[in-house]
């Protein structure tokens, strides 16, 4: 048995028995006397190490990563493992991951936690691996005291603690068998800790098999809408005739009463997807399964106050969005230079409008929620993006203490942005709190149509200065762009706003601007423009309508597709190929050469832009694209004349996750006037990659997202609510005509970034492009099942 | 009470007889590895085998099953060892997962009946399970490195 003198270092290692005293007992096993205090008898379990909130260590050499991100699909939970696996040095196979509940009290370790914006591992990586390397070397330590070595002498190789000179180890269970390591990492030890080299890495870089596909494959994974609790009751929504505005005017259940077994009543209650966006009458029909509460709900007559000014369609929307522009003031997101002087002073202008749909999140397991109070406090099983702001957004919405709140993360059947809204929460804890009894809340296919959040509608107005210049080859220069993007945010908020004296300033100027997070990604684009603007218009009259949310690559999606089409536009004008011409602007002068992050900036300002690790961004975006369109053979003179290519690249949101990718779309123009996508060649650079396989995984996801969006994808407005209700009207990719996807991966940057979204934007364009090349036709507006076929 | 031959176990039912079977599954027996999409027969995650035969629980009526041999993704394999599973991990299909019961019953149905496939009767085969996901090429990758599995075929 070792004993440690805590005063020589900072933390305390201590025989296992952490208290002071004798305790003898009798012993279960044989009758013999035992001392509880010696850390050798077999009935002395050792305490865990558990050095920060973000895992923990058992005695018998298991590792549990806790993962206090939610779990999506994308696979958090092994790339954070990973991280820790790596820098602990840990046997990978003894390696766990769980997802700790949250409360009140585990939010002021956490910290915030939102899941979101392909954000977890950019904004984790750090920290994560800062805490296994400080846990690592109090292992060290411990397990050289053990030894009779040097600390530094000693090295760590998968569990153990090895000292090369005199060829002992010991493993990590035995050093947490043999003493308590009582201690909680300081700040300051982060900073100091001695992070490995990237050529040293074992783990991250590996394409390890995912820790959650086993359960995933035999029926035992754990969703949301898995959570059962004894003497739950079942909540079936009856929606309003509109989307948002109505209101409940009085419930006749006669009928329920009286046919249906099993129906309890019919609350009237409010629904809210997050503090801020707008509020929804509902009728929560109870009853004790969720057959007789589906039962029930088609017996229940609400009548309900529809105001007019709700009786509105996509027709209206559009129209209203196009004018905007003429009509009101936006917000300029993004100003360089002076555009309205080079618009004056331009030879030619181009202009073009863009314009896309509301897109469904479509997640397969509808949104659901099962709230039950436990002496007082309510504890919601559930799957949401920001557990740690649904402590406090639910506890608002019952009146009561944060620390009355708990929540119960389970997995989500699919999100893409669905399940940051909580509208189903709510619901299910106001009935639970009314009730009496815990409250299961599911939405049908329907309920969620008309209870969800899709993507905005977006119009786009972009317009060139092009102006003569003999100093080129191509006699001409893109002098400015001028963008107007209409379109309404995904959640309230505010958001940074860029004022550069030119295109050679490095820091903007900063300002903030109400409700447009998300709404302006990717309008931030990385050519070298002398004069550039952003102005954003909010749509008011989107969210008057619609509680319009973040899908899946948010405003990069409609961004992207405007800028991207629009440098094509440009290069047929100027006679260049668009390849040429993009290469050309991405020089990567000033701004464009991206930021370092800060070290004076706090994790609020990660969102900001300019300061993010974005160093090498414009270079970066112009070597993805050397690569994509070298591996496509762009440009070969041996494609056939119903084949063509398009090209396009993007960086994701608002400069704050620096990835940076780039794609060629093949497509074929069939006789019958049909487009389809052969192949997409990409190369993405993420910087450092975790998991090469699971980023290709998300890659793929991405790339048929964006083929989905393209062609199908597309929720109709029709009197103030969505027209299509279940999936044989709301159309989107099946397992059917997929192209080739070539994809390929490259690590250029200082930091590891997000692989969930950045490439599902670059479908749209690529394919617009390679369309307009081979038809002639410039499609602007999406989806293009409207255009097609083109004869 | 009627009773519903499931996963080779008898269970007596007391549901009204229109409910779906999905529901009977899920709420009365807790056999909730069969998922919920749609309730429209639009999506397939909820796909079980009927002797044998991949059908949408959702819109299957309970008092038509009754007697019928009914095969869940819990009852696919004691392990994790069928080899269409063990195809879906080996090419690491799933992210989300929540389709992936169904995804795996679709084919081990269409396998046992065809077990040779064409890359189009696989598409044919598989259009109606949608992945929101989209791992539609891992699907067809795991789908196409057990064709001719005779292990499949004998089950």
């Amino acid at each position: 048995m070792t004993q440690f003198d805590p005063s020589r270092r900072k933390f305390i290692i201590s025989s296992t028995a952490g208290v002071s005293g004798l305790m003898i007992a009798q012993s279960a096993l044989g009758g013999a006397v035992v001392n509880l205090l010696d850390p050798g008898s077999p009935l002395v379990l050792p305490e865990n190490f558990t050095p920060c909130v973000w895992f923990t260590m058992q005695s018998s050499g298991e590792a549990n990563i806790h993962i206090f991100k939610q779990e999506l699909g994308q696979h958090v939970g092994t790339a954070f493992a990973q991280i820790v696996a790596e820098e602990l040095d840990l046997d990978w196979s003894k390696v766990n991951i769980d997802y700790p509940e949250m409360d009140s009290v585990q939010v002021q370790k956490t910290g915030q936690q939102l899941t979101g914006g392909s954000m977890s591992v950019l904004t984790n990586f750090t920290e994560l691996a800062q805490s296994a390397a400080v846990a690592r070397q109090f292992l060290v330590e411990a397990g050289a005291e053990i030894l009779g070595s040097a600390p530094t002498d000693c090295i760590t190789q998968s569990g153990y603690v090895i000292d090369p000179i005199y060829e002992e180890r010991i493993s990590y269970s035995e050093i947490l068998s043999q003493t308590t390591i009582s201690h909680t990492i300081q700040p300051e030890e982060l900073a100091e800790a001695t992070l490995k080299k990237r050529e040293d890495y074992k783990i991250i870089g590996q394409s390890l098999p995912a820790l959650d596909i086993e359960e995933k494959v035999n029926g035992k994974a754990k969703y949301s809408i898995d959570a059962y609790v004894p003497n739950m009751v079942y909540g079936k929504m009856s929606l309003a005739p509109t989307r948002l505005g109505s209101k409940i005017l009085s419930v006749n259940d006669v009928a329920a009463r009286e046919e249906i077994p099993g129906y309890i009543r019919t609350l009237s209650l409010s629904a809210s997807g997050m503090p801020g966006m707008g509020r929804t009458d509902v009728a929560l029909v109870i009853a004790e399964s969720f057959p007789a509460a589906m039962r029930a709900a088609q017996l229940i007559d609400v009548q309900w106050d529809v105001p007019a000014s709700q009786r509105i369609s996509s027709e209206a929307l559009f129209a209203d969005a196009k004018a905007l522009p003429d009509r009101a003031e936006g917000v300029k997101f993004l100003s360089v230079g002076n555009v309205e002087a080079a618009l004056k002073d331009a030879s030619e202008i181009l202009e073009a409008e863009y314009q896309t749909s509301m897109i469904e999140h479509a997640a397969l397991e509808p949104r659901n929620a099962l709230v039950q109070n436990i002496d007082g406090v309510y504890h919601i099983y559930s799957g949401h993006h920001m557990g740690s702001a649904l402590i406090e957004i639910i506890a608002g919405e019952l009146g009561v203490g944060v620390q009355q709140v708990v929540f119960h993360p389970n997995l989500v059947g699919g999100s893409f942005g669905d399940k940051i809204y909580g509208d189903q929460v709510t619901v299910a804890a106001q009935a639970c709190q009314v009730v009496g009894r815990p409250v299961k809340v599911m939405l049908t296919r329907e309920d969620q149509f008309n209870f969800g959040h899709p993507k905005t509608i977006s119009h786009q107005r972009l317009k060139a200065a092009i102006k003569d210049d003999q100093s080129l080859a191509i006699q001409k220069r893109i002098q400015a762009i001028k963008h107007d993007l209409v379109a309404a945010p995904g959640s309230p908020g505010k958001m940074p706003n860029f004022q550069y004296d030119d295109i050679d300033s490095k820091r903007p100027k900063m300002g903030f601007m109400d409700n447009a997070r998300g709404a302006v990604a990717g309008s931030d684009h990385w050519y070298d423009i002398e004069h550039t603007e952003v102005q954003y218009f909010y749509q008011t009259l989107m969210t008057d309508l619609v509680p319009v949310g973040h899908v899946r690559s948010v405003g990069n999606f409609y961004n992207v597709f405007a800028v991207e089409s629009f440098i094509d536009e440009l290069a047929h004008r100027l006679k260049v190929d668009p390849l040429d011409l993009r290469l050309s602007l991405l020089k990567s002068r000033g701004r464009n050469g991206g930021a370092p992050a800060r070290a004076d900036e706090s994790s609020d300002s990660l969102l900001m832009g300019a300061g993010q690790v974005t160093v090498g961004g414009g270079q970066r975006l112009a070597n993805v694209l050397k690569i994509a369109t070298g591996q496509a053979n762009y440009g070969s003179p041996l494609l056939k004349k119903n084949r063509a290519q398009g090209i396009s690249i993007a960086a994701a949101e608002n400069r704050m996750n620096p990835t940076y990718a780039a794609c060629v779309a093949d497509i074929e123009w069939s006789k019958t006037g049909n487009i389809s996508v052969k192949k997409l060649t990409v190369c993405a650079d993420v910087g450092l990659a975790i998991n090469p396989d699971g980023i290709r995984s998300q890659i793929e996801g991405s790339l048929l997202w964006g083929m989905s969006s393209t062609f199908y994808e597309e929720a109709v407005l029709e009197d103030g609510r969505l027209k299509e209700t279940n999936f044989d009207a709301y159309k989107w990719q099946r397992n059917t005509e997929l192209p080739e996807l070539d994809i390929h991966i490259v690590e250029n940057g200082v930091h590891p970034s997000g692989a969930g979204e950045n490439t599902l934007s670059l479908v749209a364009p690529a394919v617009c492009n390679a369309i307009h090349r081979l038809t002639g036709k410039r499609l602007r507006s999406l989806p293009l099942k409207h255009h097609l076929p083109i004869v | 009470m009627p009773k519903l031959n499931i996963n080779n176990k008898s269970y007596l039912v007391d549901a009204e007889p229109d409910t779906p079977l999905l529901w009977v599954l899920r709420e009365d027996l807790r056999l909730t590895g069969t998922k919920f999409g749609c309730g429209g027969g639009h999506c397939g995650a909820c796909t079980v085998h009927v002797n044998g035969e991949a059908v949408r629980s959702c819109q299957l009526r309970v008092d038509d099953v009754y007697g019928a041999y009914i095969t869940t993704i819990e009852g696919l394999s004691a392990g994790i060892d069928h080899p269409v599973q063990k195809a879906w991990i080996e090419h690491q299909v799933p992210q989300c997962g929540y389709c992936h019961s169904g995804q795996i019953m679709q084919a081990v149905s269409f396998l046992r009946r065809n077990p040779d496939p064409s890359d189009d009767e696989i598409a044919a085969a598989m259009r109606g399970n949608l992945c929101r996901c989209m791992t539609y090429t891992r699907i067809n990758k795991a789908i196409r490195s057990v064709v001719n599995d005779t292990d499949i075929t004998e089950v």
